[in-house]
């Protein structure tokens, strides 16, 4: 199943803006996706595993199938965009991608 | 049609919005980017009155917000991308809709100014960014090019320097601008170097930055120094740029303005743009509701209508 991974951090205005369409993503997405939020602010392995992962803003949202990386959405978005796309990538990485682990970032919150 | 159409949701246009609403205009507030404004970005504010505990800049810009909906302000979030004061009604164009408005309140504040060199705007946002509080953390154990000499430039690079592992401030002055306690920061910061008398003349990378090359104003020689990020805090400028043309502009891009009024009746201008020198929220404030009380004083004068 697909994981859709947030970076965020609670000093980014943008973040917080954008938080109600991020707590409706469960409802929208079902049981086609799981979602986690990674704050980056919290632990420095936090901090590695965004920056290992190519996040230079926040937020970032990041889908991941199959432990690969199928789509971003990067920066400010209206709360419709956001819904609209990450729905968009997920149900585009139904099939699976490859033989590789499932993502499991440490140190996460679930929705 | 609007009796007032106010472009901009910091504390200026909200303090307009307020003031319209609550009498009894039709009052609508085209958002730009960020209902807030730059103030949304500030993590604490200290000195708005009337708030002695601690307070965000994003909960205050929400505060501004309810209030004008009380009041029966509608908000529309998206940028206006023309206007036309030719004749009247007034217009502003938002997309592909025309809006009417009776009267309209400028209040689109100020943008982080560009170096204006190859690779800025292609790379925002992958390795060029503008705001170290919000993406420092993202630079942990990297180097980060600063450029800039001002107080937020120098602040920005202590901010970055609590993560990054290497800051150099690059700055085509001789001596930094930023007051005397921020430099001797720097200076003192282990992490942080300069480069002065240097200019970014390109940043280079493919899908994100790898490096910037510089020119030393003073011996000429050019230099390719390796980079993950690149932090852009040469200061500000006014949003101006869809009123080009339709009202007089200075050679900063200002809007030529006596207090509140422009050039054209029944639009007035507030907030930064009317503002160099305080650039506070409660200075915003006061001059979004000056601007609001003067678009009012002129709809009550019949004026306005066709």
């Amino acid at each position: 199943m697909p994981v859709v991974v947030e970076f965020w951090h609670d000093k980014c205005p943008y973040c917080k803006k954008i938080e109600p369409a991020v707590k409706q993503l469960p409802s929208i997405l079902g049981d086609k996706a799981s979602i986690v939020r990674i704050n980056v602010l919290e632990s420095k392995e936090n901090r590695r595993l965004a920056i290992s992962r190519g996040v230079m803003g926040t937020p970032t949202f990041k889908v991941y199938s199959c432990g690969r990386e199928v789509g971003e959405v990067v920066g400010m978005e209206t709360l419709e965009h956001l819904k609209e796309k990450v729905e968009a990538i997920v149900n585009g990485a139904d099939k699976c991608l490859g033989g590789s682990t499932p993502l499991e970032p440490s140190g996460i919150n679930h929705v | 049609m609007y009796d007032v159409v106010i472009l901009g949701a910091g504390p200026a246009g909200l303090t307009a919005a307020i003031y319209a609403a609550r009498a009894r205009l039709r009052t609508l507030v085209v958002t730009g980017p960020m209902v807030g404004g730059q103030i949304s970005q500030t993590d604490q504010v200290d000195n708005y009155p009337g708030f002695p505990e601690e307070l965000t800049g994003l909960e205050l810009s929400e505060r501004f917000r309810k209030q004008a909906e009380r009041f029966g302000a509608e908000f529309l979030e998206a940028d206006a991308t023309g206007v036309d004061f030719s004749g009247r009604p007034l217009k502003v164009e938002v997309k592909d809709t025309m809006i009417e408005a009776r009267s309209v309140v400028i209040a689109t504040g100020s943008v982080n100014r560009k170096l204006g060199v190859p690779g800025e705007d292609r790379l925002l946002g992958h390795g060029v960014f503008v705001c170290a509080t919000c993406d420092a953390a993202l630079y942990e154990d990297q180097r980060v090019v600063v450029v800039g000499g001002g107080d937020s430039a120098i602040q920005e690079a202590l901010d970055l320097a609590k993560f990054a592992d290497e800051v150099t401030i690059v700055h085509r002055r001789g001596e930094l601008r930023a007051c005397a306690c921020l430099k001797a920061r720097a200076e003192e910061n282990p992490k942080i170097r300069l480069s002065l008398n240097t200019i970014v003349e390109e940043i280079i990378g493919g899908q994100r930055v790898e490096a910037v090359r510089l020119r030393n104003l003073v011996s000429g020689e050019v230099t390719v120094k390796e980079t993950e990020g690149v932090l852009i805090a040469i200061g500000w400028e006014p949003n101006t740029s869809i009123l080009r043309g339709q009202l007089s502009l200075d050679d900063g891009g200002f809007v030529v303005a006596n207090g509140v009024k422009t050039s054209v009746e029944g639009v007035y201008v507030a907030g930064d743009l009317v503002d160099r020198v305080y650039r506070q929220v409660v200075t915003s404030c006061g001059s979004g509701c000056m601007a609001a009380i003067e678009a009012e004083r002129y709809l009550a004068g019949g004026l306005g209508a066709e």
